[in-house]
């Protein structure tokens, strides 16, 4: 816009210049910057804590009923070795449970939702089995695999296969009727329908699915740990609380959190890679909205 | 000699439950390399009649034979293409173009080894529709009348014999639907495939077909078969020519006569 002067007429320069007009630039608010929304979280968390100690200390609350977080990360930073190796332990059942829930959750999911037999016949009685709170099932668990890992494994098994299960059947389900007709009108086989279709479009169910099932394996083998083994994180927290050792169990419950949302990241992480195309390169994804 | 796709008296009734039938006593023939199009009042059976022919659905009563065979099961080796969008949203253009090479015979078994000729096929088709540039793009990048177009080049890709449009055009504006009648006459011309067109769009119907057949109110049945004698290539000013107009004139009011009839 140098030669204004030159161009009398209004609408020719604005033609020419298009290219190089400066577009105002819009104030971005203080929420929407980059580095803002990225240091928001851990501001939130650390506010927490922050409260929680001043909380602690103001009303000068007993140590066995709520320890301060600084007793916590004290008794955390001691007992360092004990609880790594039973968060590995407890990882590792999780991940045992959690990969066993993946691969006939995802069987099953196939079979249910590419199947009108199979759907009619099993999902009834998988229902049924779904309402069985699986952590009364521990004590059973133990009678036929005694105290130890195993009956921590198939508890997370048993809480997180069935969302996998769920999720997968309803992604190949409902594949479009028209997606279905040109396969089937190009002389496609079931099975071509369901791999060139069914199992792209069920990989966000499924993803989804995922998220879910690895925190309810968490939960699954911490629960059968305090019930019924020698090792685990679940099991410390239990030792730890019967000795009225509550900063210790709190500890305890740190390292469950931060384990959850370690694989909560990575199943995030690996969603994004494998399912991009079904958040159309948003950038909303961050922590799976 | 009898036509390449052959409907006898074919009635079809959804399901048992149901007494009233989606199509009664149809009969009509397409012969190879004929472009017919199928206009009725909405909810006459044409879409029904679509998967009939493709053996999508078995006939309740009659006789349907395509190639001068039977109609038993689904049919291998048809283009389909529909009025949404049924591209896959995990595959770029080109991925989706090429998609019934990976089941139709004898490409499904060559693929492998002569990718780069099939891939330089398919982006001549995608060239030839005017989205040349656009192949590594995904499908929901693309404006609804491109997804149309590349789902045409999906339909053609494995050079079918058969190619059935259930009205592909009918979510778009009307500039780019005359756009895409272009594209059809010109993809039509260059290979001769044998088009079935299911269409509401009068004009359409008359600018593309060789023949137009008009169906009743349900349950469905031809009405009316009118050939269309305009030469080809065809101009979309051919549509405003007194032949054609009179042609939409007469084919809209036996579709009237018929939704009054049935009203």
């Amino acid at each position: 816009m140098q030669h204004v002067q030159a161009q009398p007429d209004m609408e020719n320069t604005r033609v020419a210049s298009a290219d190089s007009v400066e577009l105002p630039v819009r104030p971005t608010s203080f929420f929407d910057r980059k580095l803002v929304r990225q240091v928001l979280p851990w501001a939130v968390i650390a506010g927490m804590f922050v409260l929680w100690e001043l909380a602690v200390r103001i009303f000068q609350i007993q140590q066995f009923v709520l320890p301060a977080p600084t007793a916590i990360f004290e008794e955390l930073w001691r007992w360092r070795v004990p609880i790594l190796e039973n968060s590995w332990q407890t990882l590792m059942t999780t991940l045992v449970g959690f990969a066993f829930a993946i691969v006939i959750g995802g069987i099953g999911g196939v079979a249910l939702g590419s199947s009108r037999v199979i759907y009619d016949g099993f999902y009834p009685a998988l229902i049924a089995f779904n309402s069985v709170p699986k952590v009364a099932v521990i004590p059973v668990l133990v009678i036929w695999f005694g105290i130890g890992t195993i009956p921590a494994v198939i508890t997370a098994f048993l809480l997180s296969f069935f969302p996998i299960l769920v999720n997968v059947a309803t992604g190949i389900a409902t594949v479009e009727p028209e997606l279905r007709d040109v396969l089937r009108a190009l002389g496609a086989t079931r099975r071509q329908v369901i791999m060139k279709v069914g199992l792209p479009r069920a990989m966000p169910y499924f993803f989804a699915s995922l998220k879910i099932a690895m925190t309810v394996a968490f939960v699954g083998s911490i629960v059968a740990e305090t019930v019924a083994a020698n090792a685990g994180i679940g099991h410390l927290m239990l030792v730890a609380s019967s000795r009225f050792e509550v900063p210790l169990a709190f500890a305890g419950l740190i390292v469950t959190g931060l384990m959850g949302v370690g694989m909560y990241v990575i199943c995030v992480a690996i969603e994004q890679r494998m399912t991009g195309w079904a958040t159309r390169g948003s950038d909303s994804v961050t922590f799976g909205n | 000699m009898p036509g390449f796709v052959r409907l006898q008296d074919v009635s079809l009734r959804y399901n048992e439950e149901e007494t009233a039938l989606a199509l009664h006593r149809t009969s009509f023939e397409v012969e190879q390399g004929e472009f017919v199009a199928v206009v009725g009042p909405s909810g006459c059976g044409k879409s029904t009649l679509m998967k009939v022919v493709t053996g999508l659905w078995p006939a309740t009563v009659g006789h349907v034979s395509v190639a001068s065979r039977p109609v038993a099961g689904p049919l291998n080796c048809v283009g389909m293409a529909f009025q949404n969008s049924s591209l896959l949203p995990w595959r770029t253009i080109l991925q989706n173009v090429m998609l019934p090479l990976e089941i139709v015979e004898p490409h499904a078994s060559r693929l492998r080894k002569e990718r780069s000729g099939y891939e330089a096929k398919a982006r001549d088709l995608l060239a030839l529709v005017g989205l040349k540039g656009y192949e590594a793009k995904q499908p929901w990048q693309l404006s609804g009348g491109m997804q149309q177009r590349a789902q045409l080049c999906r339909a053609l890709i494995h050079e079918p014999s058969l190619l059935m449009l259930d009205e592909p055009f009918g979510a778009l504006d009307m500039f780019t639907r005359e756009e895409l009648w272009l594209a059809l006459q010109e993809l039509w011309l260059a290979r001769r495939p044998t088009v079935i067109l299911v269409t509401h769009d009068l004009r359409e119907a008359v600018f593309l077909a060789d023949r137009v057949l008009v169906m009743s109110a349900r349950p469905g049945r031809i009405i009316l078969d009118r050939e269309v004698k305009t030469a080809r290539p065809r101009s979309l000013d051919s549509t405003y020519q007194p032949e054609s107009v009179n042609l939409v004139h007469e084919l809209r009011e036996h579709i009237s006569a018929a939704r009054a009839s049935a009203a």
